[in-house]
């Protein structure tokens, strides 16, 4: 675990939230995608990144998210972004993330989609 | 070849202290103190120049010069040397309106002795004698307890005080093999209203622990000798460009002299060597070349060679250890590194590191405290320990070595060109940062930028982005340049039109298009997934392109910049 990067896990119903803090690199990346794993395991089908803390993203780290939304379209899960910077937004943008997540300015308005479905 | 006395330039700051210092001597006020600076400041030149300045300028205090510069077989060798020595200037002193009339050799005793008679010079003729007699019962103790006192001796008989020219006192420890003895006799003969002492040596750092603090019990001042002015450097430079018969670009000769620590040591004797094989030293690339066969077999080799205690010995283990050592404190930069840490690296004992230490710091390579070691800042020794390391280490040749390292040289001088002042119009702020390979050594880059940022007044969308795009161009220069040195130079240049920073390593260059084919490869490992960087920096930035330079690759991005809109 990097000393630049946490993760704070927090479950709302049955969502689980992942509060991202710091730099995502190489070894935020494994560290977001090995508890999201755990999750899946404990039966979680619901997820929401929030980027709210995160300072930068590195195409390292990209390349995970890009890894784990690649395990919910195939596991029928659902993951959602929520407070992404403007230049993150971009990024996410650039690389396709957006394409297949959704976005939310807040964790309660993802939190209110996903509840919905 | 010994490379010929300089001119003197300069050094009226200097001068003007030796004399206000000459005055309180005359007054009773003088005080003995240690004169200091790296080897090659040009103490020596200074001295004696000074030295001739109060021989011809006044009847007070008589001046004389010693140099601890040759082997002593034993210390009454040294005794007998340095009453000679003493005894001599002091007899040309007491005589020199009438110096043209000199007929007596005053290199030995039967000389000094008929001389001491015709002046009526008593004492001198008794300090003769006591060593004669110490010599004779090979006291050595007498002996020195005679010399060292005969300046404060000869001053009280001629009423007036003596100052005492010790020179290249560091040769205390490598000239005697009991030369430690000698300090208590000096302790001695410190503080005589008759006779004052200079002690000048280097290097400083080595010089104020071991020697002005341990031998010397009671306090003893420390003054450093300061460097040239830039004008001093480049008028003794043009100076030595006459005397060499070498031709030298005029607009280059000040950052060629900045390179070479603007130390008239290392540039003589840098210039002495390239005189031999070029008429003309016109451009930057002709510089880098002299000056790698300088370090590679000429002067500048010779001149750090002494610390490995003779050539040959870097072919030895301790030679080994000691370019080890080195090699392991530059690539920290100027970051003090544990003991135990150099240690574990260089792979000796404690003990064997500690001696190790010790003789880098005698060098005057690094300095020691409280077990942290630092290396000395100098460009000079970093390039000969990466030449030496290159060549006794790696069995490189020369040509290979010119050819290898000629480049990273000449750009560096070309950096410096660019510092130079420019125009209104095309003035850049610049900015290097030095990054060690080390994990998330990018976000220190990213921070550094954020002030620049601060400073330049930089919109912030734009800041973001070029934040992103550098971000991804360390992490990629890490990945793939395998860089020997292990460090990425990151390099700001704010103009009003643009911000360019360009990212550069000293390792293996890379293709970038093979890169960016195997980040979008479904099989491709995971680690060469980083290669999606580049077409991330592509992005963010107006202008990218990559280069590889004979020492590694430079990728450069340039974002064209928006002023920040003033606030209302």
């Amino acid at each position: 675990m990097t000393k630049n990067f946490k993760v704070i896990r927090e479950t709302r119903g049955d969502v689980a939230l992942f509060k991202l803090q710091g730099y995502l690199n190489d070894l935020g990346g494994e560290e977001v995608e090995r508890l999201f794993q755990e999750e899946v395991g404990r039966g979680f089908k619901k997820f929401i990144l929030d980027f709210s803390r995160v300072a930068y993203i590195n195409s390292i780290g990209v390349s995970f998210l890009l890894g784990i939304l690649e395990t919910t379209r195939d596991g029928d899960l659902m993951l959602c972004f929520t407070a992404l910077s403007k230049i993150n937004e971009e990024l996410f943008d650039m690389v396709g993330l957006k394409k297949y997540a959704f976005v939310f300015p807040t964790n309660e308005e993802a939190c209110a989609y996903l509840n919905g479905r | 070849m010994k490379v010929p006395e300089p001119p003197f330039i300069g050094r009226q700051e200097e001068i003007l202290f030796f004399q206000r210092e000459a005055e309180r001597i005359v007054r009773g006020q003088g005080e003995d103190f240690f004169y200091l600076s790296p080897k090659g400041r040009g103490k020596t030149t200074l001295l004696l120049k000074v030295k001739d300045l109060l021989f011809w300028g006044g009847s007070e205090p008589i001046p004389v010069y010693f140099s601890f510069s040759r082997p002593y077989s034993d210390l009454l060798d040294f005794s007998e040397e340095y009453l000679v020595s003493v005894l001599s200037q002091v007899l040309v002193f007491s005589q020199k309106e009438r110096l043209a009339l000199k007929p007596e050799d005053l290199t030995s005793f039967p000389g000094l002795q008929r001389e001491a008679e015709r002046q009526g010079k008593e004492v001198t003729e008794e300090l003769i004698f006591l060593h004669q007699k110490a010599m004779v019962s090979r006291d050595y103790k007498q002996a020195l307890k005679n010399a060292v006192s005969a300046p404060a001796r000869l001053g009280r008989s001629e009423n007036k005080a003596v100052w005492v020219f010790l020179d290249h006192v560091q040769g205390v420890e490598d000239l005697f093999t009991a030369g430690r003895e000698l300090f208590p006799y000096f302790l001695e003969a410190v503080g005589s209203p008759w006779a004052y002492h200079l002690f000048s040596g280097e290097p400083p750092g080595y010089l104020k622990k071991r020697l002005a603090g341990a031998f010397f019990t009671r306090p003893i001042a420390v003054r450093d000798c300061p460097p040239w002015t830039p004008e001093e450097a480049a008028a003794w430079m043009q100076a030595l460009e006459e005397r060499f018969g070498i031709k030298l670009a005029r607009d280059l000769l000040d950052i060629w002299l900045d390179f070479l620590e603007g130390n008239p040591g290392l540039a003589a004797t840098f210039l002495n060597d390239a005189r031999w094989e070029y008429a003309e030293l016109e451009s930057h690339k002709r510089f880098a070349e002299a000056y790698l066969k300088s370090l590679i077999g000429g002067g500048l080799k010779r001149w750090f060679e002494p610390s490995f205690r003779g050539g040959s010995a870097l072919e030895a283990a301790q030679g080994r250890y000691l370019l080890k050592g080195l090699q392991v404190l530059w690539k920290k930069g100027s970051e003090p590194t544990p003991v135990e840490e150099l240690q574990r690296q260089v792979g000796l004992s404690l003990n064997g590191v500690q001696g190790l230490v010790s003789l880098m710091e005698r060098a005057g390579f690094v300095q020691e405290s409280f077990g942290m070691v630092e290396p000395v800042a100098s460009r000079v020794l970093r390039d000969w320990v990466e030449v030496q390391v290159r060549r006794w280490i790696l069995r490189e040749e020369p040509r290979r070595i010119i050819a290898a390292m000629g480049g990273r040289l000449e750009e560096e001088l070309h950096t410096y060109r660019d510092e130079e002042p420019q125009k209104e119009e095309e003035k850049a702020i610049r900015f290097t940062l030095v990054l060690p390979n080390e994990r998330d050594a990018e976000l220190v880059a990213v921070r550094a930028l954020e002030q620049i940022a601060t400073y330049s007044e930089l919109e912030a969308d734009q800041v973001e982005k070029i934040k992103m795009a550098l971000i991804e161009a360390c992490i990629n220069a890490a990945e793939h340049s395998n860089s020997y040195e292990q460090k990425i130079r990151v390099r700001f240049a704010v103009t009003p039109q643009a911000i360019e920073v360009a990212v550069e390593d000293r390792g293996k260059a890379f293709d970038p298009l093979e890169v960016q084919a195997a980040a979008v490869r479904k099989d491709a490992p995971f680690e060469q997934r980083r290669g999606r960087g580049l077409v991330l920096i592509k992005e963010w930035m107006d202008e990218v392109r990559l280069e590889n330079t004979e020492v590694g690759t430079r990728l450069v991005m340039i974002k064209k910049r928006r002023r920040k809109e003033p606030s209302s």
